[in-house]
């Protein structure tokens, strides 16, 4: 493989790690919002939201003071031998935040749209809260949970902004698609850069389809 | 025997009452709303009272005094709703197996295969929830219930959502598998008709209240309150006071009328409220010999419904003989039968009659309550 195509592998390498991050944290947190009642419910919904309204450079502007050297966690980590701030690793936070909210909106929703009786049915022939999560509500918002997963990967391969920020701009170790892309513009290379915009152009399509063909209601 | 006691505030109104059912049928019965679902929620684990204790065959499932809630899991009740709620992604098989934690293998599909077949489903295991008609839905969901073995039942409107002659087979069901299941069934239902025929005791519930508990006939017949009356298709109501109460019975004045009653508890000058059931006034036949009648009324017919099976008449009585003032004095209601043997369609000038036992009187003004 050229070098060439370093950017686009390293997208997709980050774009999957984001998403499988983004998983794991937005699954446990849909289901919570969507069937817990707790104080500060909707300000957590809020704030896991706000990604989608700041502008990217903002939110890495946050994640960099987060993570980085200032910061006690930044530190922390540093000893660890685990630095996320001009890493790879740091572009996987940044699309990760970035896309988050797109997971977690589809994902609670697919949850809210289980109707709650049929869990409470569950409850009543003595099955468990977690068998009937893994048995009942899972495999009832899977669509929805696909479509996410489709949507936020698409936002993470996409993301310019965030990780720009996080991450830098480090060919060969940093530098991701959509920043590539604008490098080459920059340096006139016209060819290569549209070489590289329908590639991508390519890849959100299809997985748009895929969402939307996830988000379709099947099931009544 | 289910022993429940519950208060919880909702909403519109606070839910506080207590009952008691025996092995046997229980219709919770009452209008929408009137908290019966939250009080089989509650008997299920589903919902938490604020107040009370529920207590099945010495099993504390709840009690707010002893701190003790159990979970839903625990309580080993069978529940079963108006819209079955079948898990859709599973099979009808996966359904009815979806209770059994410990059963594998061969007995697991042995005991489904049992559970369908007691219910008239043999061989639909394999089929999908949404290739089923609501009535064998409804089947799956009783299978899905009793393969647990609960030792409580728990219908939410189990028959509303389906039509006539499947609501008659699924009924019918119903009884013969209580007959062998020999457990307490707690069923909710708006339809009175419903009620009597499938309850052992039915308990009348409005607004968050328990107006009065009894075998079938005691609440129609014997109807312990206006609220319970009306509920249970009393629709003639008067307010009248006591003369006087001799061997004879209570003499009631109403309007223009004295009015015979059983003699009760009554005392001369008491303000009472009497209720007629509209099928329980005669129309006197015009050949029948002159004899002595309680209660002997008569008028004009002013309007009529008919509903295939029944008709209602509207009977406006004489000047000077009215019990009220509006358009009509009474609601009587005969078999469509009775009605073109007698030829009321033509006819419209009745005498009619109410024996002294079919007039019910309640104390005036106050509810009493249970």
């Amino acid at each position: 493989m050229g070098s060439g195509w370093f950017p686009l592998w390293l997208s997709l390498r980050v774009a999957g790690a984001a998403t499988l991050l983004v998983l794991m944290a937005g699954i446990p947190l849909a289901w919570l919002l969507a069937r817990r009642n707790f104080p500060g419910k909707e300000l957590l919904g809020a704030m896991a939201s706000l990604p989608l309204v700041l502008p990217p450079t903002v939110l890495g502007y946050y994640l960099l003071v987060l993570l980085g050297n200032q910061s006690p966690l930044g530190r922390w980590l540093n000893e660890q031998g685990f630095p996320l701030v001009f890493t790879w690793r740091g572009a996987v936070i940044a699309a990760a935040a970035a896309s988050f909210p797109l997971l977690l909106e589809t994902t609670r929703a697919g949850f809210e749209s289980v109707d709650v009786r049929l869990e409470n049915v569950a409850r009543t022939l003595g099955r468990s809260d977690f068998y009937i999560f893994w048995r009942v509500t899972l495999p009832l918002a899977w669509r929805s949970i696909l479509a996410g997963v489709a949507l936020s990967f698409a936002r993470a391969l996409g993301d310019f902004g965030a990780t720009l920020m996080v991450a830098g701009n480090i060919p060969g170790r940093t530098q991701t698609m959509s920043i590539y892309i604008y490098d080459l513009v920059q340096a006139n290379r016209q060819a290569e850069a549209n070489r590289m915009v329908l590639v991508i152009t390519l890849a959100a399509v299809a997985l748009l389809l895929v969402s939307r063909k996830f988000s379709r209601r099947i099931l009544r | 025997m289910l022993e429940v006691r519950l208060c919880k505030q909702l909403d519109q109104f606070r839910l506080d009452l207590s009952f008691s059912a025996p092995p046997g049928i229980t219709a919770l019965f009452g209008q929408s709303g009137a908290g019966k679902s939250m009080t089989l929620a509650c008997v299920a684990g589903l919902e938490t009272p604020d107040t009370g204790r529920i207590v099945l065959d010495g099993r504390l499932f709840f009690d707010d005094e002893a701190g003790v809630n159990l979970p839903p899991q625990r309580r080993g009740v069978g529940y079963v709703m108006q819209d079955y709620l079948l898990f859709p992604h599973l099979s009808v098989g996966g359904n009815v197996a979806f209770g059994l934690a410990r059963a594998r293998g061969k007995e697991k599909a042995r005991i489904v295969d049992e559970a369908l077949a007691r219910v008239g489903l043999a061989g639909y295991a394999a089929r999908r929830p949404s290739e089923l008609s609501g009535g064998q839905q409804q089947r799956v969901a009783l299978a899905r219930a009793l393969v647990t073995q609960p030792s409580v039942l728990l219908l939410d409107e189990p028959f509303s959502a389906l039509d006539g002659p499947t609501r008659v087979l699924l009924r019918r069901d119903l009884l013969r598998l209580q007959r062998s299941l020999d457990l307490p069934v707690i069923f909710i239902t708006h339809d009175l008709a419903e009620a009597y025929l499938l309850a052992d005791q039915i308990a009348v519930i409005e607004a968050g209240r328990l107006l009065q508990i009894g075998p079938p006939g005691s609440i129609v017949y014997r109807p312990a309150s206006r609220s319970v009356a009306r509920l249970t298709g009393n629709s003639n109501f008067f307010a009248g006071e006591t003369l006087r109460v001799d061997e004879s019975g209570a003499h009631i004045r109403v309007g223009d009328v004295t009015l015979l009653a059983p003699p009760g508890k009554l005392a001369p000058g008491q303000a009472v409220e009497l209720g007629l059931r509209p099928e329980r006034i005669m129309l006197v036949r015009k050949d029948a010999p002159v004899g002595k009648r309680d209660n002997l009324l008569s008028g004009d017919v002013v309007n009529e419904l008919s509903d295939g099976f029944n008709c209602t008449l509207f009977l406006r009585l004489d000047e000077g003989g009215r019990l009220g003032r509006g358009g009509y004095d009474l609601e009587i209601t005969i078999p469509a039968y009775v009605y073109e043997r007698l030829h009321v369609a033509e006819d419209k000038r009745w005498s009619v009659t109410v024996r002294r036992e079919d007039v019910h009187v309640f104390g005036a003004g106050e509810e009493r309550r249970v």
